[in-house]
């Protein structure tokens, strides 16, 4: 039933006004003992000057990691309806989910063996 | 005014009630924290503020709220001011779907305006609410890694990287842990899956049905939430405060209270899915032999159970933090993708493989 999230919506409604608020409080510049200078918006890096901007390269690993999230996720989303069916599709879907998975697996241990969990 | 109205106006005030009162319980349990902590370490702990330092998290709280409030010159100013806003938020939305309660509370109040109030337990009671609680419960991540990337500094970048890397990580192992408990109870309703538990005077709790999915999950979970021996996003002997570096004042506050709303929430999705939620052992039994009086009281003890099993929980997550080291980071991506995922879809396949030969045997199907 949509209606059902109708209670979920106004949910998010008063996290996000409490959030709002929480952020914006301390902006008020009767609350706010803004004293600015110099030191004070300069980078924290262990108290020596900072050199470079941070949006630098990143190590590949990154990446392939959120590749193999990407992959692994989704197959565990397929795996959400037919575990809500599974009691009607029996052997089936256990039969079709197997082979589903199988692919997955083959695929899982190719990264395995070709070091993409390797982190050095 | 008319009843829809009405309600809706109930409903309204009754879910600022759970968000506050969710936020009254984490400064609760912050000095619960900071008091066991200090007795783990053989400290006291926070005692100066009022009896047993009871206050001591509304005194950090004003602190926080007084301080200078200052942006730095050299961060993405949008993205950082939102950044803690957005943890806090979905922190904090996750508890949408989790029942506090069996029954629904009617308040009589037919002689005052013509027609009763209905109090639900939970704030929704939606279809797919373990996918709910798991889409919303990843999205913690965002206020992290937003946090981390616009700070600008090496260090918050580092820890956002980090972070992001192992949440999604060690996602993979909670979704599946949590598939083996849906393909046993067949339902994507939290409620259901609490009402599940209820059978055989109340000991079917699916952590004695499924242990290997229980600790899979816990152990994701502490992953998920940031908590010890996987708190590798703020690890502050080498990146300072990870993402909460260049974090001041209240912002700073708010990624702690991020942080805890996030810990508290994996805690009472394990009592709600893996413990039996609001029930206990034989408490519907020994509650229905009682006068009527006492069977109204249901709810009240349903609630307290509840928020008795998640407390306990989280002392567990407090005592693990005093007791286990903080692991190295491919020592954490190692365990996640070679042992805790296998080993998920293992248990998966022999749940289902368990499931489909009992279901055989005994000719349920």
């Amino acid at each position: 039933m949509p209606t059902d999230y109708i209670p979920v919506l106004l949910f998010l409604g008063v996290t996000f006004t409490l959030s709002v608020v929480a952020v914006g409080l301390p902006h008020i510049p009767f609350i706010n003992p803004l004293r600015p200078n110099k030191a004070k918006s300069e980078v924290v890096e262990s108290g020596k000057l900072a050199y470079g901007d941070a949006k630098r390269k990143i190590p590949i690993q990154y990446y392939t990691t959120a590749m193999l999230f990407i992959l692994f996720d989704i197959e565990v989303l397929f795996f959400y309806p037919w575990a809500v069916v599974f009691w009607e599709l029996r052997w089936y879907g256990i039969m079709a989910m197997s082979v589903f998975t199988l692919l997955l697996v083959i695929g899982f241990a190719y990264e395995w063996r070709k070091g993409a969990m390797e982190w050095d | 005014m008319s009843q829809e109205i009405v309600q809706l106006l109930v409903d309204i005030v009754k879910l600022i009630i759970i968000a506050s009162v969710i936020m009254g319980i984490f400064t609760f349990i912050l000095l619960v924290e900071r008091k066991l902590i200090g007795r783990f370490t053989r400290r006291y702990g926070p005692n100066r503020v009022g009896p047993f330092g009871l206050l001591q998290s509304i005194a950090d709280a004003v602190k926080m709220m007084l301080k200078e409030e200052m942006v730095p010159g050299h961060v993405d100013k949008v993205i950082y001011v939102m950044a803690p806003g957005m943890a806090l938020m979905t922190a904090l939305s996750v508890f949408a779907v989790i029942p506090f309660a069996r029954d629904t509370v009617v308040l009589p109040l037919e002689s005052l305006i013509g027609f009763s109030v209905y109090l639900t337990p939970w704030v929704a009671d939606i279809n797919v609410g373990v996918l709910y609680l798991l889409a919303v419960g990843s999205l913690g991540s965002y206020g992290i890694i937003l946090g981390g990337w616009s700070s600008n500094n090496k260090y918050s970048l580092l820890g956002a990287l980090r972070t992001s890397a192992q949440m999604l990580s060690y996602e993979l192992p909670l979704g599946v842990a949590v598939l083996s408990v849906v393909v046993m109870t067949g339902t994507l309703r939290v409620t259901e899956i609490v009402e599940w538990q209820t059978q055989f005077a109340g000991l079917a709790w699916i952590v004695f049905l499924q242990p290997v999915a229980f600790l899979i999950f816990f152990i994701s979970a502490l992953a998920e939430a940031g908590r010890a021996p996987f708190d590798l996003p703020e690890t502050e002997n080498e990146l300072i405060g990870g993402f909460m570096t260049e974090y001041g004042a209240l912002k700073f506050g708010l990624f702690q209270a991020a942080e805890f709303v996030h810990a508290m929430m994996f805690c009472t999705i394990t009592v709600t899915v893996f413990l039996g939620g609001w029930n206990m052992p034989f408490l519907n039994e020994i509650l229905n032999i009682m006068p009527t009086p006492i069977q109204a009281l249901a709810p009240v003890l349903h609630l307290g159970i509840f928020i008795g099993k998640s407390l306990a929980v989280y002392c567990s997550l407090i005592w693990i933090r005093a007791s286990v080291p903080r692991m190295r980071f491919d020592q954490l991506m190692a365990f996640c993708w070679k042992w805790l995922l296998p080993i998920a879809l293992l248990n998966l396949f022999a749940t289902v493989m368990g499931l489909a030969i009992t279901a055989e045997l005994l000719g349920l199907w």
